[in-house]
This record gives C-alpha cells, sequence and structure tokens, in this order.
C-alpha cells in the first residue's frame, strides 16, 4: 500500500499543472481544422476560374466565373463596385438562378455590420475600358476607383488588383495574383453517402466532421473559401485581432518558418488563459489587415464574412518552389481561407494608415462617442461580495485620496447566475448601494451574459422559450449548453425581433434594481459553452433562418453586444449614451461599446502583450479597448501590478480585475510607496480626461 | 530601416490608442478663493502663516511665497503648504475645525468638490453646493459613542486585570507543579533505574536458576538413562517444549503493550500516534489488565487483525477515490473529456475557472495529510480519553474510517464537548488536568513516598542471590517496576505539556493566558468558524472540517493573533486567518469573513485589550470634546 502515497500525490501534482495552462489539444488545429488543410494543401496555379461576360449592371462590374475545366457544380456571380474615398468592393458568391443543380441554400451574407449610409457613397460605374497591359497575352477590365487608382480585373489567370498610377501603374493590392482562389460550391448530400468516412481524409466527399467527442453533420458538406492577397511594397502587414502577438505580423509559412506551424485563426473562443505569442484565436476576430511600407504607404484589405477564418501571412519566398516567378514587383503575400460565407471583400487604398482606418470605419461605422466616466478609471474584480464589500472598497479609494469613477459586480452577485437578478443576501438593496455611489457621481457596472438558465422558475427563460428565441442545435431542439448557470441555452440575437426584446429587459421596470447609473458588460458571449466544441457552440446549430452557427460564428458576440447596447439607448430615452463592454467582438463592435482583452495573465509577457494586442484593435476601428490591469489570472508581484497601472493609465479603456482565486489587489494593499505610485499613475489619466474625450 | 521602423510605432501609439481627432476643451474657469485668507489651516501651525514678515515659507524649505499667494487657488509650494484651503496642491491637507465634533483633516481634492466632507461644511465654499452645518448633531452621536466605549472600557479594564492576576497566579501555579513534577521525575527515574536492575537481576537468577535446573535435569535423566535404558526421544522433545513456553509466558505481559503497537504499525499513517499514545499513562493500564488474562488479550488481538484490516480497506478506497479522479482530471485536457457526459465536460471546463472540481480532490489529500498530523497534536496533547474514543472507533466504526477524514471522527467528539457548553468560548482539553490532579493534588502528596516506601520494603524483603528465587517477591518487583514506570511516563507528560504551555508568548502582561486551551466559535451561515489561540482556527460546515490556519504568533503589537498555513486552496495561497482583537467584556469572535479567496479575517472582543493607557486616551478626547460643546452651541 505504501508506495502508492507517492504516486498519488505526483499524480494531483501533474493535474494541477495541466489545470493551471492552456489546453491546446482542445482546439482544432490548421491540420485537424479540414478546410484549412484542404486549402492550405493547393498549390499556387491551381485556379481555373476565368471571368466572361463581364458589363456593368446597376453601376457595378458583374461577370461569371467559370472554370476552365468542367468540374463546377454552378458559375459563380462576381460583382466589383466602387465607393468614394477610394474603397472597391468585391463580392463573389454562387449563382442562384442556376437551375441544376441548384443550390440547397442561400450561403449567408452577415448583415447589420456596413452601416446604411455607407451605400450612399457607392461611385456608378458609368464604363468599362478593356486593355492589355504591357507584357501579357490576356486581356483586363479596367474601372476609375478614385483620384490616382484604378481597379483591375485580369481575365486569364483571373486576377483582381488596384493600380497606382502616380507610380507608373504599379499594384498596391491584389487577390488572386498566385491563383490560389478556391470555392466550394453548395451541394447536397447524396442518399449513399458513407457517413463512416473518418475527418481530414482530404476528400471532398466526407459530410461529417468530428473532432474530440463533437460530431459536425455537416448537412451541406464543405463549403469553404479561400485565395490570396498580395500587399505591394509593404514591409509589414498589421491587424486580423484577436492574437496575444505582435503589431506586425510574422510570416506563418515560407522559408525559416517551422513547418508546424499555425495560420492566424480568427475565430471567436473563451480560451482559458491564454498564451502569450501565439496565432491562435482569442475572444473576438476582424478580418481587416493593413499593410504598411516606405513613405508611410498603406493599404488595407477587410474580409466581410463571419465564418472560421484563418489567414496565412506568407515569408518572403514561400512560391519558390512551385518555381512560378509571377510578379516582379515585391510584396507581402498573405492566404486567406474561411470555412463558410461568401466573397465579400473590401479594398482600401490609403495612402496613409490612417486613411485605411478612416476608410474601413466609413464602411463599419466610427467608434460611438462613449461617456466621460467610462474612460476613467474602473475597478472590477471577481467579485465584490456583498453591498459592505462593495462600501468599504469605495472609502477605501476616498480614504487613500485614489479617484475612480466605476465599481464592477462580477457574476457572483447574480441570484444563481439568472442575470438580471440580484442575491438576495449580499445585495439585498442594490438600489440603495448604486444611490450611494452615485451621490458622488460613480457608477456601478454589473454582468450580463448571452447564457441563459434553463430554469422554468425564470422567467426569462420561460419566455425565451415560449418565443422560440433560443439557437437550436442540429435537430432544432433549444441548444442547451454548459456554463455558468450550469444548463444554459443561448438567445439568437442574429433576429433583429429578439435584439429588440432583449433590449427592452434593460429597463427600470425590467431590471429590478437597476438605476440610471448602472451600465452593463456583457461576458462570455464567443459564446462560451463550457460542454461544447473547442468551449463554444457547434457549428451545426442552427438560428433565425435557417443559418448554420458555422457561417455567424464570429458575429455572435457582436450581435448580442449590439443588442444590449440598443438597450441601454432605449432605456435613456436615446438622451443617454451607453456604456456596455464586451469581450467578444466583430467589425463594426466599436458602434456599440468597448471591448478588453478577456482573461490575461499577472506575468510581464501578458503586460507587454497587451500594447500590441491593444495597438491592433485600434487600427482595425476598435479604439475603445483595454487590457485587464494586474493581469487577471495570478498574483502580480507589486512591481508588476505599479508598472501595470502605469501603462494601463495610457489604455483606452482602463480596468483593473482580478479572478477570484487572486489575492486582494486593490490599490491600497501594497504599501505606501505602491499605493502613492498607482495614486500618481491614476491621477495622470485623470489629468488627461478631457483631452482623452475627445479623441477616444 | 530601424529608424523608420521606430518612428512608425512611435507615432502610431498614440494614434493607434486614441485614433480620433485631436482637440483640447479648455475649461476656462476664474480661480475661486476662500474668503478667509487662513481657511484650511490647523490651529498648531498658526504661527507658521501668521508672521510678521510678508514671507512664509513652505514647510519643506524649498522655496517662499508671500501672503498674497496664500489659498491663491496656485500651487507654489511641491509640499502644498500654500495652498491649505483650495484642492489646488495635489496631496494638501485640508483642516475643518468642525466644531462640537471632532476635527478633520481633509485631502485638499475634497475641496469645492459638490461633495460635502467637513460636517461645518467648510470645504465647500464656491457655491456648487450648500453644507448646512451638523457638527452638532453629529458630534451628539459621536461623545454618546464615546461615552458607550469609555464605559466599556472601564469595566473591561477591571476584568483584565482581574485576567492578568488570575493568569500570573496560574503560571506561578503552573511553574511550581512543573519544578515539583520535575524533582519528582528525577526521584523516579532515579527509582526506576534501581527497579529496573534488580529485575534484571531477578531475570537473571532466574536464568541461572533455570539453567541450573535443566542441568540437574539433564544430569537426572542421564542418569536415569544410564540406569533404566532409554526413553523416547519424543516426550523428551515435549518436555523441553514446555520449559520454553513458560519463559515465553513470563515475558508476554511487559511485550503485550509493544505487540499492539507492532500490529498498528502496519497503518503508516496513524504510527505515529499510537506511538505516542503508548508512551502515555492509558496503555500502561491496559498492560495491566492484560495480565493473566488470556481471554482478553485475544479479543485484542482481533481487534488488531480488524483494524489492520480496516486499514488496508482504507487504503483501497482511498486509492480508489483520490486516484480515480486524477487520473481523469490528469488526462482530462487532452483525450479524457470525450469519454464524459455533456454536463460532465460542462462542469470540468467550468471548474477551471473555479477550481470547484479540483478542490474536492485536492481536499482528499490534504485531508490524509491533515489526519496524521493531527492526530501528532493530539497526541502531544495527552487527550487520554480521546484515545480510548478513537481507539474504540477505529475498532467498531469501520465504515468511518473509510471516509477519507479520520479527523471527523476526532473533531466530533472535540464537538460534542462544545455542544454541551452551548456557549461560544469553551475549553478545549480540561480532562488532561482533573485526571491528573487524582495522583498529584495536594491532598494525595504522598504518593511518591509510598512507591518509595514500598521500594524499600521490597529492598529490605527481597534476598539478593538467593536461589530459588522467591516468586512472590520477583512478581513483586515486576508489579512495582510497571507501575513505577508508567507513573514516570506520566509524569514526563505532564512536564511536556506544561513546557508547551509555558512556552508561549501570552502577552506584555500575560493577559492572554487564560486564551490557552479555549476556543472560541462564530456560527456564520452554514459554518462555524473556530478559533483556538495558540493552537489552531478552522471552519465547520456539517461534518467536514477545514483548517483556516495553524497558530503562528500576535500581530501588531498584540492587536491581532495570525493564524497560517492552513489547508491548501486550489489555485491559492495555504488558507490563513487574521483574528483582529478589540476591547470587549466577553471573548466573542464575530464578523468572520474572507477578503480575499482563503484568507480570513475575524474580529475578536475579549477583556485582554482593554488598556488603561486607551481608556485614558479616549477619556481625553471626550473631555476635549466636550469643552468645545459650549462654544459651538453658542454658533449655533
Amino acid at each position: 500500500m505504501k508506495p502508492l502515497a507517492p504516486l498519488l500525490l505526483s499524480l494531483l501534482f501533474l493535474t494541477s499543472q495541466t489545470v493551471l495552462s492552456f489546453k491546446r489539444e482542445e482546439f482544432r488545429n490548421c491540420h485537424q481544422t479540414p478546410f484549412c488543410k484542404r486549402s492550405r494543401a493547393r498549390s499556387p496555379g491551381a485556379c481555373t476560374l476565368t471571368p466572361h461576360s463581364i458589363s456593368i449592371s446597376n453601376g457595378d462590374l458583374t461577370a461569371t466565373l467559370l472554370s476552365k475545366n468542367d468540374d463546377q457544380i454552378r458559375p459563380l456571380i462576381l460583382s466589383l463596385s466602387v465607393y468614394q474615398d477610394g474603397i472597391l468592393r468585391l463580392k463573389i458568391d454562387e449563382d442562384y438562378d442556376h437551375p441544376d443543380p441548384a443550390a440547397p441554400k442561400r450561403r449567408f451574407q452577415v448583415p447589420d455590420v456596413i452601416v446604411p449610409e455607407f451605400e450612399s457613397k457607392k461611385l456608378w460605374l458609368p464604363r468599362l475600358s478593356t486593355e492589355t497591359v504591357g507584357g501579357e497575352s490576356s486581356p483586363s477590365t479596367v474601372v476609375y476607383l478614385s483620384d490616382g487608382y484604378d481597379a483591375v480585373l485580369r481575365h486569364d489567370p483571373f486576377e483582381i488588383y488596384i493600380r497606382d498610377k502616380k507610380s507608373g501603374n504599379q499594384k498596391l493590392i491584389s487577390l488572386n495574383s498566385h491563383q490560389l482562389f478556391d470555392f466550394e460550391q453548395l451541394r447536397v448530400k447524396q442518399e449513399k453517402q458513407d457517413s463512416d468516412n473518418t475527418e481530414d481524409s482530404g476528400s471532398d466527399d466526407n459530410w461529417e466532421e468530428r473532432f474530440r467527442s463533437h460530431t459536425d453533420k455537416r448537412p451541406y458538406g464543405p463549403q469553404s473559401i479561400s485565395f490570396d492577397v498580395s500587399f505591394y511594397n509593404a514591409e509589414f502587414v498589421s491587424g486580423i485581432p484577436e492574437h496575444a502577438t505582435s503589431l506586425a505580423l510574422k510570416p506563418t509559412r515560407g522559408p525559416g518558418v517551422e513547418k508546424d506551424s499555425e495560420p492566424y485563426r480568427l475565430f471567436n473562443l473563451d480560451v482559458f488563459e491564454y498564451l502569450n505569442e501565439s496565432p491562435f484565436g482569442l475572444y473576438g476576430s476582424i478580418p481587416l489587415m493593413i499593410s504598411h511600407g516606405k513613405e508611410g504607404r498603406s493599404a488595407g484589405f477587410f474580409w466581410l464574412n463571419a465564418a472560421e477564418m484563418q489567414i496565412d501571412v506568407l515569408g518572403d519566398g514561400w512560391d519558390a518552389e512551385s518555381g512560378i516567378e509571377l510578379v516582379k514587383q515585391k510584396s507581402i503575400d498573405t492566404f486567406w481561407m474561411s470555412e463558410a460565407g461568401i466573397v465579400d471583400a473590401f479594398f482600401f487604398v490609403g495612402p496613409g494608415p490612417k486613411d485605411v482606418v478612416k476608410q474601413y470605419t466609413s464602411v463599419t461605422g466610427r467608434p460611438s462617442m462613449p461617456q466621460l466616466f467610462s474612460i476613467a478609471y474602473h475597478q472590477c474584480r471577481w467579485n465584490y461580495r456583498d453591498e459592505e464589500d462593495v462600501a468599504n472598497v469605495d472609502a477605501k479609494f476616498d480614504e487613500h485620496d485614489i479617484p475612480y469613477d466605476v465599481l464592477w459586480l462580477d457574476i457572483e452577485h447574480t441570484d444563481g447566475k439568472r442575470y438580471f437578478t440580484w442575491d438576495p443576501v449580499l445585495f439585498p438593496n442594490p438600489e440603495e448601494m448604486q444611490k450611494k455611489l452615485a451621490a458622488k457621481g460613480r457608477h456601478m457596472v454589473t454582468i450580463v451574459d448571452p447564457h441563459i438558465k434553463r430554469d422554468d422558475s425564470f422567467s426569462l427563460h420561460k419566455e425565451a422559450t415560449e418565443k422560440g428565441y433560443y439557437v437550436k442545435d442540429a435537430s432544432e431542439k433549444d441548444f442547451d449548453g454548459w456554463c455558468w448557470p450550469g444548463s444554459s441555452s443561448y438567445l439568437d440575437m442574429v433576429n433583429p425581433e429578439i435584439r429588440s426584446w432583449w433590449g427592452d429587459k434593460f429597463s427600470y421596470e425590467n431590471y429590478v434594481g437597476s438605476t440610471p447609473s448602472l451600465y452593463i458588460w456583457n461576458d462570455m458571449n464567443e459564446p462560451s459553452v463550457f460542454n461544447g466544441p473547442e468551449v463554444t457552440m457547434p457549428r451545426d446549430a442552427l438560428h433565425h433562418g435557417g443559418i448554420e452557427h458555422r457561417e455567424l460564428h464570429n458575429a455572435y458576440g457582436y450581435y448580442f453586444h449590439m443588442a444590449t447596447s440598443i438597450g441601454l439607448l432605449k432605456r435613456g430615452g436615446g438622451n443617454d449614451r451607453p456604456f456596455v463592454l464586451s469581450r467578444a467582438f466583430f467589425p463594426g463592435s466599436q458602434r456599440y461599446g468597448s471591448v478588453w482583452t478577456g482573461d490575461n495573465t499577472a506575468d510581464w509577457d501578458h503586460l507587454r502583450v497587451s500594447v500590441p494586442m491593444i495597438l491592433t484593435l485600434g487600427l482595425t476601428g476598435i479604439s475603445f479597448s483595454g487590457a485587464d490591469v494586474g493581469g487577471f489570472f495570478g498574483n502580480p508581484e507589486p512591481e508588476l501590478l505599479v508598472r501595470w497601472y502605469q501603462l494601463g493609465a495610457f489604455y483606452p479603456f482602463f480596468r483593473a480585475h482580478a479572478h477570484q482565486d487572486t489575492k486582494r489587489r486593490e490599490p491600497w494593499l501594497f504599501g505606501e510607496k505602491n499605493t502613492r505610485l498607482i495614486r500618481e499613475a491614476i491621477r495622470v489619466r485623470y489629468m488627461l480626461l478631457p483631452y482623452l474625450l475627445h479623441i477616444i | 530601416m530601424e529608424v523608420e521602423r521606430r518612428s512608425f510605432y512611435f507615432c502610431f501609439f498614440f494614434f493607434l490608442f486614441f485614433p480620433g481627432f485631436f482637440g483640447v476643451l479648455c475649461k476656462s474657469a476664474s480661480p475661486v478663493v476662500p474668503k478667509n485668507p487662513f481657511l484650511g489651516i490647523p490651529p498648531q501651525d498658526d504661527n507658521h502663516y501668521k508672521t510678521s514678515s510678508n514671507t512664509i515659507k513652505c514647510k519643506d524649505g524649498s522655496a517662499t511665497f508671500t501672503i498674497v499667494q496664500l489659498n491663491d487657488d496656485f500651487c507654489d509650494c511641491p509640499d502644498a503648504t500654500d495652498e491649505p484651503g483650495t484642492s489646488a496642491c495635489p496631496g494638501g491637507k485640508f483642516y475643518c475645525k468642525n466644531a462640537g465634533h471632532a476635527p478633520l483633516f481633509l485631502f485638499s481634492s475634497r475641496v469645492n468638490d459638490g461633495i460635502c466632507d467637513c460636517c461645518d461644511g467648510s470645504d465647500e465654499y464656491d457655491g456648487q453646493v450648500k453644507c448646512p452645518n451638523t457638527c452638532w448633531e453629529a458630534g451628539k452621536v459621536a461623545r454618546d459613542k464615546l461615552k458607550k466605549k469609555i464605559a466599556t472600557y472601564k469595566e473591561g479594564v477591571a476584568l483584565r486585570n482581574k485576567e492578568v492576576d488570575q493568569a500570573k497566579a496560574a503560571i506561578a501555579k503552573d511553574e511550581a507543579e512543573l519544578s515539583k513534577l520535575k524533582n519528582e521525575e528525577n526521584v523516579l527515574k532515579g527509582l526506576v533505574q534501581q527497579l529496573k536492575e534488580l529485575k534484571e537481576q531477578i531475570e537473571k537468577a532466574e536464568e541461572r536458576e533455570r539453567l541450573q535446573k535443566e542441568k540437574e535435569e539433564k544430569e537426572r535423566k542421564e542418569a536415569e538413562e544410564k540406569t533404566t535404558g532409554e526413553k523416547s526421544v519424543i516426550e523428551r522433545e515435549a518436555n523441553e517444549g514446555q520449559i520454553e513456553e513458560k519463559i515465553d509466558n513470563e515475558d508476554k505481559d511487559v511485550e503485550s503493550a509493544h505487540d499492539e503497537i507492532g500490529v498498528l504499525d502496519d497503518s503508516p499513517a496513524d504510527q505515529d500516534v499510537v506511538d505516542e499514545y503508548a508512551d502515555h499513562g492509558s496503555s500502561v493500564n491496559k498492560v495491566e489488565q492484560h495480565e493473566g488474562q488470556e481471554d482478553e488479550k485475544s479479543v485484542s488481538t482481533k481487534n488488531k487483525d480488524d483494524s489492520t484490516h480496516v486499514h488496508e480497506i482504507n487504503h483501497d478506497a482511498g486509492n480508489e477515490a483520490s486516484h480515480d479522479q486524477p487520473v481523469e482530471e490528469g488526462k482530462d485536457g487532452s483525450t479524457d473529456a470525450e469519454g464524459l457526459s455533456k454536463e460532465k465536460l460542462g462542469r470540468l471546463v467550468a471548474s477551471r475557472w473555479t477550481g470547484n472540481h479540483e478542490k474536492q480532490t485536492e481536499g482528499v489529500s490534504d485531508k490524509k495529510e491533515n489526519d496524521h498530523e493531527d492526530s501528532e497534536e493530539m497526541a502531544q496533547d495527552t487527550h487520554d480519553q480521546e484515545y480510548d474514543g478513537y481507539a474504540s472507533e477505529t475498532d467498531d466504526d469501520t465504515g468511518k474510517y473509510d471516509d477519507p477524514d479520520v479527523e471527523d471522527d476526532i473533531d466530533e467528539t472535540y464537538e460534542e464537548d462544545v455542544h454541551d457548553d452551548a456557549t461560544a468560548a469553551y475549553k478545549s482539553d480540561a480532562e488532561d488536568e482533573v485526571e491528573f490532579s487524582d495522583t498529584t493534588s495536594p491532598g494525595n502528596p504522598s504518593w511518591l513516598e509510598k512507591i518509595q516506601q514500598t521500594f524499600r520494603s521490597i529492598l529490605r524483603a527481597f534476598k539478593f542471590f538467593q536461589t530459588p528465587v522467591d516468586k512472590s517477591e520477583a512478581a513483586r518487583v515486576r508489579k512495582e517496576y510497571d507501575e513505577s514506570s508508567a507513573k514516570l511516563s506520566k509524569i514526563q507528560s505532564r512536564i511536556s505539556s506544561l513546557t508547551k504551555k509555558l512556552k508561549h508568548d501570552y502577552g506584555k502582561e500575560m493577559e492572554f493566558y487564560s486564551f490557552y486551551n479555549h476556543c472560541f466559535e462564530s456560527k456564520q451561515n452554514k459554518y462555524v468558524y473556530k478559533v483556538c489561540p495558540f493552537k489552531e482556527a478552522s471552519q465547520v460546515e456539517g461534518h467536514s472540517t477545514t483548517r483556516l490556519g495553524r497558530w503562528n504568533e500576535f500581530e501588531d503589537s498584540y492587536r491581532a493573533m495570525v493564524f497560517s498555513n492552513g489547508d491548501k486552496c486550489w489555485n491559492g495561497p495555504d488558507r490563513s486567518m487574521k483574528v483582529r482583537l478589540r476591547c470587549g467584556l466577553k471573548n466573542e469572535v464575530t464578523d468572520v469573513d474572507e477578503p480575499s479567496r482563503c484568507e480570513y479575517v475575524a474580529l475578536l472582543s475579549t477583556p485582554a485589550l482593554c488598556i488603561e493607557e486607551k481608556l485614558k486616551e479616549l477619556e481625553n478626547k471626550l473631555e476635549l470634546m466636550n469643552k468645545e460643546q459650549p462654544q459651538s452651541h453658542d454658533e449655533l
């Protein structure tokens, strides 16, 4: 018996080790993701499509893309549109008019992201011109884009690019220059289809996908899209958040890059203890890439698509083996892969980085104007336990002469993780508590997550069930997943009716215990599903209108954020600017509030990486963002905490937050000197507030 | 290239963090200065400001300023000397007189911030808000409170003095007892030594006798053989066997105690416990009982078997319970989650953030460890009674033993004491002293003499080197030896516990001496918190006990007790508890709280903290407040 004791101990030790770290094996890598594996295996020159019947219709250039080989299910329809300020939009989708075989459904095109006023900026193309660009055998169709820029559609091989007339018609940015374009078309499952086909056989014939214990029925078969995009004369590319990595994106393929290196993944996930320096996808996704080169020249590429995306940055010489020397102009090549959706891509000509951001936000919207209090200092912790705790923390700030504006309550404030409720023992008088804070001009934020406790006595759940407002599983029953409250269902926020219903829940009558000084925090909206594949919702779950979750996954959190923000706007009768913090994000999230970089760790690496992460967010339109000051997991040493305050004072969103297992770390707990340093850092922030309000 | 890159990022840094449009709104407001140029200056600083010269020094000597610059809402002194009455200098202090109540220093950032901080309203003078003077009412409340506090202190000081006296007497008594015991130990040690020698001599004599007999027997047999021819070999062997058996029997009573230990030794976790217990008096009683009682012996042997068996079961069960889980957990991250049901998987992933699941697994191992240590401690405390209880539970209650925490059983007995008392404070181990008083109480002082007399009579009666050995004399020596050595070990254990007790730090005036062996309890929701000074602090929920910390020390000049190194917390520190002490008339634990995960705080009211100097301080304060009363009354 005796020898067992050390064995047990070592087992426990191992357990606690594994529990405390990122679980790589729970998430799919590119090799385990069939569409990514297939796409990455393609070699340059594989695309056989060429445009036909090029014409102008409704002010757009339209064409039909047909394969030179006879391997196409139905034609693809291409359209090019031009907008003010040098924006080119490219759409490629299936031909839904094609009779046989007809597309079994419409592919998902993300609504509610492009601002309505954008359409009014469209320039109607008057004419096309056809020319043969010097030295080429095939003709190209050229349209005017903006002063000094043309958009060019080369016919064979098929390529789209923007050329800069001022620099002697050099290319600025292009798509499919390496002929990697691929578009897997929707099919109807054949009767004889063998469902035993195992995953990643590389064949297009397998329908079901398995990952760990989860099976994805994939009823429409593979439907991925991939293509290459090149940025010319660029030294760096940045953007495509959210990754815990450098601002300038390092190559993920090519000479000198490890063989098994992963592409940058865009798939909103709740990652436990994420890694520093990793291309792994975190809580939000913005498929916008910005290049930057000599003389401050920038260009941008944005793909509006909410499915899982994988993006390779190809290192110099990546295509050397193929022997094809297509381009003499220096460029950074990138390779974009998405599991579903359509091509709805935007090219931004710049010329400066600021112009690219302006062009991008003219499509997806400018950041909303925050309230002054929301750019001040926020004090958060999982959890301020009860009203007494709240009162004490509040009093201590005054006692130590440290300014702060907002006190936050995490999930434990609720009655059994039923959002919009209060724990009757810990928070018996929420209104009074908020009023006490408000008397000093302070605000409170409570958490409201998208998972609803499946409890029939919970009116919100009852109502959502009756109205059929939940996301459905593949068998069209209400999807039942596990999150904080235990068994939970998830509201289907892509439906505008449900968003409106949700918004009403924030009225003072509906949210009992709320006061005008209360604002909202949306967490877990990737969505996080503890027992789902990769800790999220199964891809074959069904949304409003038969949309598969795989098609809108990355936008789920965005719709939730939007619904909450609209709710607060309604609550204030349109006279109170909402403040909603969200963890998940998507293009357009800047219109609805701020985001933060999720569950970081109290170490120096995470302090460092917060800078490029927040810079990248700012670069991709989300100017109001921050990282948890002090680091969410773990206990920061006092110097790290002080340094984090000194850095955090310059984050657009400045909030300290901590995991419930960590030691208390309010600013006054680390000795007189550290208290003074933190106080000074926060005061610098307060001195800058009037200025910051006008630049965020 | 590098330069370019850097400037690129530098330009970007601010732009990207805040990519909006530059533009600063300047609030153009004329400074608001107080009507009274000397506003915000405390009386003790009056002389510094009201000088005849035109210039005033910054207190840190770094600069000077003129009277015009005083409170002009512009900061001239780095140390804020020139702006006591405005918010112009960061880090300045504003003094409000608060006549009728206590004066107050405010951070200068509170001046004209729209919130009334001083009860006399003097901190808000820019017209933003109107602050009524509430000092009279607030002062009255404060004075009443102070009066109550003083009353408590007065009573408390008396209680404390009494306690200090008692403590001093008790310490003197304990020290006297200790030195007496040490003397007795010395005497008894010598006695035991002599008895031992005697016993050995007897044994030698007996051995000689035996050999002699054997020899004689042999010679007789040989003679017989010679005369009668032959006898069967079998018979002879049988005879020899009998003799050996006889010898064995003689040794058995001494060894029996050892036997018991030997068997229990099989359980590694409890080994120390049993050893410890065996050292103490009670096992001796058993030995005595066992003498000549073969029946009981066999029963106890059976028990031993049982308990060994139990241990095995225990190991198996423990194995399965705490083995299974880690394996599951160990794999959890990788392949194993696949085998889990949806709900289990959900719980598992959730537990990464909350640690609930993990806590359980670790709990098991912790508890095991605790058992061990706790038992050791118990042993040191010489809980004879509890030993019995423990033993019987080991024998009967195998099911409970299976439960990963044996400790619970012990604690239950422990708890019963508490509930019997039905008070929040109780003595943790009175039996110890009570029982010992049987032998040591002044009314029965002559036990040592008795032993010595008996010894002398033995010496007298016993004739050395006499053969054959007088059987009854030999038995008497053995009995005396056993009794004396049992007494010796009892005395020694008492000495060790007294030494341990006297070793602790009981405060400047030994005011905490009465806390020794006492526990204080507080029930909060489903938990009962137990604070046992000089020992440990724990949290009890139903049958499970979590140790919040072991006694560490007093902190903050005897105003706090620190218990550290409690049970391990998942993803957190070892549990710890800090008990703040304050003056009160009863020893009472209140306000147990866990401000950080697994770091507990509590408040203990006790007369021990009702210090006379503090009482004087409070009285002075009240006097001061009362002095200002008529003045403030006039103002009103």
